[in-house]
């Protein structure tokens, strides 16, 4: 090698390591990976909008439909108490329906949605005109596993409805701003989707918080390392009113999981319920609900939490509401 | 100069081919392709999986038991488990009866990850010092058949779990140490594994697939000689059948008494309730007396105390039912809501012996 073709070498691979310098600072960030983390999610931070419907005041907020018929019958007699379905769902909506399917069990045991239940809500929207009826949850289960064994993916099948499966990129942050819960990644497709909203709750015991209802059921939306939150389980309870403003809320008592919740395993652990329960007012329902399970909602820390923070009242029989015996 | 040599290479190729050149470009663009791959695939990433969970860090720090294997059953003298020559490599294997299937893979959870089967059901079971979890399916077509075996580590913590979620009044079967059944599903307790056998309809036919599954799990799973130290402490006359249970800790909801056996008594046609608590030690066991006695005092009246032998009882009139409560050794024992006094403390003095004969 001369000296010519040296330098020339050298020149270049001079001009190679500045420009790898040059790259790597440019490339490079300073912030720690949490930090990163936090502005990444701030950054691309969804907000829930909200789904309820004005109905003006005065408005029924929660209607209970009693009776051993079929539950068909339970949800068309407490929706029309509530004012028809019409007054929620119009011509050309995408309803949302958020049942809790959190385990792979079967319908008997209670520790989910009942899929007539579901399946006579999803009707009663597509009578009123909705476009298309969508179903959702993140389950702690694996998922195909908890549609499949809890009869949500039958009943979804048998009314047309689409069931959306939590994929990875379902997922985004969400701006909450809650007690427990500033910033988390949720089960958000379906929200850009659906312009209506209806969350369907079983009635259920829970081992860390007591009751699982209407508010617990939204936990089923969360992504992430949500089990951390067990430790402040009011707290993350409570912000679920706050997060989402559904279009309505409804409780499946028809058989009720009294003990060994939220999995449970045993008939013997059921209990017939036989209510059905609509409402506007998740805190209302689920103050009813709870004594549904022979429980004092004075000592259901959520509740009262919620309703500190205006998000609802557990004085229920001083709203609007009915009662309706069916069959 | 510079290192360089001064013979020139032998053959220095000067033409690609065009089919070289081809395969070139191809590789570039799939490294190409790859890279936007990946860039693509990390923009869809669900960053609360990235969050701190900071319940993983406090059990790192806590929590260096090593899982005992589940399937090696039998116990040693000193209650380890022990691995049986004849045991089969899994107790799940070929569990399913004629006609049925395994529904997906057997899956394991450890304590730490026991809610991702369970949720917020794990907590109870990790109180109760859970080892792991197996689960398997099986279906018919129609229905399903799941299996849960918790290994709780130690029988006592098996049955503690056990009876705490016992459903009262359920048929009694003979499956492990006890056992019983809910419409088709059924339940059992056997050595350090809790065990449930969960169907998805009630009708016959599932429920004799059921017993089979659970009768074929059960003789493959070990049990041992240990038993459980508070059957031998609560008196047997008068005790309602299958009312004995064991908490770990918050015993009769009373976060001062742990490592406890309850029973409930039928005595003249009254309830109560007796507890067994065993402390480690009588220091540890007198403070818990002195809770016991302010806690009576918190929420209800204090009576003039008795003695029986050399030991006092600490009785409480708790607005209208009694407690009676007393000390011997680590022990703390008593009975709980009798509705009168005199039944509390009769059966108290005729219990007390129990303890000085041993």
């Amino acid at each position: 090698m001369d000296r010519r073709d040296f330098l020339k070498r050298a020149g270049a691979t001079g001009l190679a390591i500045a420009g790898s310098a040059l790259g790597a600072s440019l490339l490079y960030d300073p912030r720690s990976p949490a930090e990163y983390f936090r502005q990444d999610r701030v950054k691309d931070t969804r907000i829930l909008p909200s789904f309820k419907v004005d109905r003006g005041p005065g408005a029924v907020t929660m209607a209970i439909a009693r009776g051993e018929k079929d539950m068909d019958a339970l949800v068309r007699a407490a929706v029309g108490e509530m004012g028809g379905i019409q007054s929620f769902i119009q011509k050309g909506d995408i309803v949302l329906l958020k049942p809790n399917v959190a385990f792979d069990r079967a319908p008997i045991l209670g520790a989910t949605t009942h899929p007539d239940v579901l399946k006579a809500v999803g009707k009663l929207c597509q009578e009123a005109g909705a476009t298309r009826i969508l179903i959702a949850d993140n389950p702690i289960n694996q998922p195909e596993g908890c549609f499949f064994k809890s009869g949500i993916q039958a009943a979804a099948r048998e009314i047309g409805a689409e069931l959306l499966l939590p994929k990875p990129s379902a997922f985004a942050p969400v701006k909450i701003d809650g007690e427990v819960l500033s910033t988390w990644t949720m089960f958000y497709e379906p929200f850009e989707i659906a312009n209506k909203v209806i969350g369907i709750a079983p009635c259920k015991d829970h081992n860390l918080c007591s009751g699982s209802m209407t508010m617990k059921n939204w936990y089923g939306l969360l992504g992430g390392r949500r089990n951390q939150f067990h430790q402040n389980i009011h707290g993350i309870v409570s912000d679920f009113p706050h997060m989402i403003k559904p279009t309505l809320v409804v409780l499946d008592a028809t058989r009720m999981l009294m003990k060994n919740g939220p999995t449970g395993g045993s008939m013997g652990d059921v209990a017939k319920g036989q209510s059905l329960v609509v409402g506007t007012d998740m805190v209302a329902v689920d103050t009813f609900a709870y004594s549904l399970l022979g429980r004092d909602p004075a000592g259901l820390a959520y509740l009262h939490k919620a309703e500190a923070r205006g998000l609802g009242t557990t004085r229920w029989r001083d709203q609007n509401w009915r009662e309706i015996q069916v069959g | 100069m510079f290192g360089g040599s001064t013979r020139k290479r032998g053959f220095v190729r000067e033409t690609v081919s065009k089919t070289e050149k081809v395969i070139a470009f191809a590789l570039l663009f799939l490294i190409i392709a790859i890279g936007i791959a990946i860039y693509v695939k990390g923009q869809q990433f669900d960053p609360g999986l990235f969050a701190l969970d900071p319940s993983l860090i406090e059990l790192a720090q806590t929590d260096t038991r090593e899982s005992p294997r589940l399937y090696e059953p039998g116990f040693g003298p000193d209650g380890e488990l022990k691995a049986r020559p004849e045991a089969p490599s899994s107790p799940f294997a070929q569990l399913e009866p004629p006609g049925w299937r395994q529904l997906g893979e057997q899956e394991s959870f450890t304590a730490n990850t026991l809610y991702e089967k369970i949720n917020g059901r794990a907590e109870q079971y990790i109180r109760y010092g859970v080892a792991d979890l197996q689960f398997v399916g099986f279906t018919d077509g129609t229905q399903f058949i799941d299996v849960f075996v918790y290994n709780m580590a130690r029988p006592v913590q098996a049955f503690g779990i056990y009876s705490v979620e016992r459903t009262e009044g359920a048929a009694e079967v003979q499956l492990g140490r006890e056992g019983y059944r809910v419409e088709a599903s059924y339940f059992f307790w056997k050595g350090p594994y809790y065990g449930q056998i969960i169907a998805s309809d009630t009708d016959t036919s599932v429920r004799t697939a059921s017993l089979a599954v659970a009768e074929k799990l059960i003789d493959r799973l070990g049990d041992g000689s240990e038993t459980l130290w508070g059957t031998g402490l609560l008196p047997e006359a008068f005790q309602i059948h299958r009312t004995l249970k064991y908490f770990k800790r918050d015993a009769l909801s009373l976060d001062f008494l742990t490592n406890a056996f309850t029973a409930r008594y039928l005595i003249d046609g009254g309830e109560l309730t007796a507890f067994i608590s065993d402390m480690g030690n009588p220091a540890e066991a007198g403070q818990t007396l002195e809770k016991y006695s302010a806690y009576i005092a918190d929420y209800g009246e204090v009576m003039p105390s008795k003695t029986i032998g050399s030991t006092r009882l600490v009785t409480g009139d708790m607005g209208g039912l009694f407690d009676v409560v007393f000390q011997s050794g680590k022990y703390i024992g008593g009975v709980t809501l009798a509705e009168n006094r005199s039944t509390g403390e009769e059966m108290v003095r005729n219990w007390i012996p129990m303890f000085t004969s041993r």
